[in-house]
């Protein structure tokens, strides 16, 4: 029990929950126990270190796994009786749990991880496993679910024991990321630079995850100064005045995955701006007249069609000064409904006005709109319309702009605001 | 000292043991008069080979399936009375054919035995019609079969199995019961009409019982050890006693009455009672070998505090800013939905006034606001945003004002402008 406190360390209270309700020997168990707690507070790794650690019998099963019954009765089975048995149906399933229960009277425990995606196989399946132990007619089994939902979002038709995992608190935080000290500083050292990191990172996240990586990230850059001995390792204000832009730097990479390291590569490359933007690189290979097509596409979207007079003709007249009171009434709307849609011929209109060199209308050209359409970065609304389709925009400003600049043209110029 | 110890050791186990084992079996029956009216119509098949059919229809945890067992184990144990016993449920058997064939295990057919019956639904469904047809009134065993979550068996296609069972219980052939167990009260809609004329339209509603003084004693039943069993002639007869008087005072004080009181308003159902006294159950250990007032204040500690609240606790700063901001939309729009756009404004305009929020970096604010998605704090409207940017697919939010409130005056650590913002009117 000692290991498994500090195993997990800040879980003691809920390791006794589930203690008390599986440990003992020979005593009945309860039919469901339902765990629940936000990504990453120790869920699934509590419940099998403590199943592994008393050597209960036990099948961990991960429902996103399971997209077929077979898989997810076949997996349960080779887990709990060791042979690759064929099983198709529940009602099978409890056949061999039946044989299974028979023979010897151990404890035998489900573990269904991920429980949302259980409902996804099948509405009734929830309430088929928290009557196992009714169907099977024994008391020594047990299902237990795991999931980052509340219990009250499942479709429930009896009451559940719930096991809630908290959230870790700041104190909690700090005492698990101290384990992670390397070997080669004091602790003092440590717990000062962890200090600073969770207050600012705190805020952003409370993933115990993502802040292992922000942590063991931004380490080495906090050593920096102190291995060159430019400051002293007590001198705490200086250590966060270095330290502070870095850590601002890595706020905008949370969440994404990306290290440090590759920020900066990215940062010194002057041909990427914008770096989380995903869609950028792909863009970039389309084809020429594929890109003039994105960005009518996106013009079209974004801007009404009244003014397209104006934006697109040479002579226009003057108008511009009488715009700037129905424009908010137009951007709440934009805001509501995101791009509009827009017909095939404003779109081929658009196209005409911004290329400055006549293209012939073959369908070489048409086809490189389906391939924008293919690759998601338009919509087509309407299927069933095939004389005049209709689409819509579904990139971004940053993107067409990037595209935009590799033709060496400016955008803003045709947007009204 | 030890060797005391070693007692107190097995007494508790005993005793805890004890309690758990009586607390899984079925609890006795409360409803009488059903009882009696079942009885006498499984008794008319049984018996003088009449054949029926039944719905027993009550809510969930109300005593359906205690007073079929209560009903059956007094069936078999008057004498001369020789059942066979098919028992379907409609979350195991999922279609026709798997019913025919747990019918035809049930039954123990010679022909098949064995653990597995295969071959095709028609064949199955002759085999069975066959062998129920083709045998006389006089000497064949009555079946009596019970179909639970009668409602999903409406679902099966054409509802043939219903259509048969119906039909063979109404006609002169085998004799043999059909009831079905459902939560439904309007199960009779859910019936086909040729299945329905041939249904006996015999109805038993159970109401579940709301009543404290009956719960209470059904508590005293499951946690009380004064009756001498068995089972328990090896624990001291001082420990019993000592037992006996603690939980007799437990439970007849006001403040566990209360939380049962609660528990009875909040869920009736049989079910949740026994998670409850199982839980207090597994609280008993060597160093608190008795139950204590603070046992019960731990387990109902559930009904009192708000699991979507405890959720929203758990959130960082940024995410609880951005639920806060949905639950100023949903205040001054009047519950219209939102979209990623219109929240991030409005985060924004909060930010730009407090300089010491320092995360405004758009990609970061559509990750939290996916993790929110993800947690399943808001709803898309519809299913289908397939065509649609994800910063306009528009949600509602499934917390309500006063949800958002009482988390954020709770959190700790929140920084103050924030609670500020979040508590102060917007309106």
């Amino acid at each position: 029990m000692e290991n498994l406190y500090n195993l997990f360390p800040c879980r003691k209270v809920q390791i006794n929950k589930i203690h008390q309700l599986l440990g003992e020997e020979f005593e009945p168990l309860t039919d469901v126990i339902f765990i629940s707690g936000h990504p990453a507070v120790g869920k699934t790794t509590v419940i099998q270190e403590y199943l592994k650690h008393y050597r209960i019998n036990y099948a961990f099963i991960n429902c996103v796994e399971c997209y077929s019954y077979r898989l997810l009765h076949e997996q349960i089975l080779v887990q709990l009786t060791g042979n690759k048995l064929k099983c198709d149906t529940f009602m099978e399933l409890i056949h061999h749990l039946k044989l299974l229960v028979s023979k010897n009277n151990e404890k035998f425990i489900i573990v269904l991880d991920g429980a949302e995606y259980l409902e996804e196989l099948n509405a009734n399946y929830f309430s088929a496993f928290c009557r196992l132990q009714e169907f099977v007619n024994c008391t020594n089994i047990c299902v237990i679910f795991l999931s980052s939902l509340l219990p009250e979002k499942f479709n429930l038709h009896t009451s559940v024991i719930t096991i809630h995992f908290p959230q870790y608190s700041k104190d909690e935080l700090l005492e698990i990321l101290k384990l992670t000290k390397p070997e080669d500083c004091s602790h003092t050292f440590y717990e000062n630079y962890l200090n600073s990191a969770l207050m600012i990172f705190l805020r952003m996240t409370r993933d115990l995850n993502e802040m292992k990586f922000l942590v063991s990230n931004n380490f080495e850059k906090y050593c920096e100064p102190v291995k060159k001995g430019l400051v002293n390792q007590d001198d705490v204000t200086l250590l966060w005045r270095n330290i502070l832009p870095h850590f601002k730097e890595s706020l905008k990479s949370i969440y994404s995955g990306l290290s440090t390291q590759s920020i900066e590569r990215y940062l010194y490359d002057p041909n990427i701006n914008e770096v989380i933007c995903t869609k950028v690189s792909s863009v970039l290979d389309l084809p020429y007249y594929a890109k003039y097509f994105l960005i009518s596409a996106y013009l079209a979207s974004y801007n009404a069609p009244k003014h397209d007079r104006r934006l697109f003709m040479k002579n226009h007249g003057k108008q511009r000064k009488r715009l700037t009171k129905q424009q908010v009434k137009e951007k709440m709307t934009l805001e509501l409904l995101g791009p509009k849609a827009f017909p095939l011929d404003r779109l081929l209109a658009i196209f005409y006005a911004i290329m400055e060199e006549k293209a012939s209308l073959t369908v070489n050209l048409m086809t490189q709109i389906s391939t924008l359409v293919e690759l998601k970065l338009l919509t087509r609304i309407g299927e069933s319309n095939l004389e005049r389709p209709k689409f819509k925009c579904l990139v971004g400003l940053q993107c067409v702009d990037t595209v935009a600049r590799t033709l060496g043209l400016n955008i803003q110029k045709y947007l009204l605001d | 000292m030890k060797m005391l110890d070693e007692n107190l050791e097995f007494d508790v186990k005993a005793v805890r043991k004890f309690l758990k084992e009586k607390l899984v079996s079925s609890p006795p029956n409360k409803h009488y008069e059903a009882f009696v009216e079942l009885l006498s119509l499984l008794k008319r098949t049984v018996s003088s080979g009449e054949s029926d059919s039944a719905l027993i229809v009550g809510p969930r945890g109300c005593g359906k399936s205690s007073l079929l067992d209560s009903v059956l184990k007094e069936l078999s144990n008057s004498e001369g009375n020789e059942y066979l016993l098919v028992k379907l449920n409609g979350l195991v058997q999922t279609d026709d054919n798997l019913a025919l064939r747990a019918i035809i295990q049930q039954l123990h057919v010679k022909e098949l035995e064995g653990d597995q019956i295969t071959g095709s639904f028609s064949d199955n469904l002759m085999f069975v019609l066959q062998s129920l047809k083709t045998c006389d009134r006089q000497n064949t065993v009555p079946i009596i079969f019970i179909l639970d979550e009668f409602q999903l068996f409406c679902n099966h296609k054409n509802q043939t199995l219903l259509y048969n069972l119906f039909d063979i219980s109404k006609s002169a052939q085998a004799p043999m019961c059909v009831i079905g167990v459902t939560t439904r009260y309007d199960i009779t809609e859910l019936l086909e009409k040729r299945v329905s004329s041939r249904f006996s339209h015999r109805q038993i509603l159970l109401m579940p019982n709301y009543d404290l003084n009956e719960r209470m004693s059904l508590i005293s039943y499951y946690f009380l050890l004064k009756k001498k069993s068995p089972a328990l002639r090896k624990v001291s007869q001082e420990f019993i006693k000592k037992w006996d008087e603690n939980t007799e005072t437990l439970l007849n004080s006001s403040k566990v009455m209360g939380y049962f009181r609660k528990q009875l308003d909040m869920e009736p159902s049989l079910k949740a009672l026994k998670n409850v006294l199982f839980s207090l159950l597994s609280g008993i250990s060597l160093s608190n070998p008795f139950l204590s007032i603070s046992n019960f204040d731990e387990v109902f500690q559930k009904y009192s505090i708000d699991g979507k609240v405890e959720y929203l606790k758990d959130l960082s700063a940024l995410e609880l800013c951005l639920v806060v901001s949905m639950a100023h939309h949903v205040e001054i729009y009047e519950g219209e939905p939102f979209n990623f756009e219109m929240i991030i404004k409005r985060y924004l305009k909060f930010a730009q006034q407090n300089s010491s929020v320092q995360i405004t970096h758009r990609p970061i604010l559509i990750k939290a606001l996916e993790r929110i998605k993800e947690l399943e704090l808001i709803i898309p409207v519809s299913n289908s945003n397939r065509n649609q940017k994800k910063e306009y697919v528009l949600y509602n939010l499934i917390v309500t004002k006063s949800q958002v409130r009482a988390a954020v005056s709770t959190y700790n650590g929140l920084p103050t402008e924030i609670s500020h913002w979040a508590l102060g009117n917007v309106v």
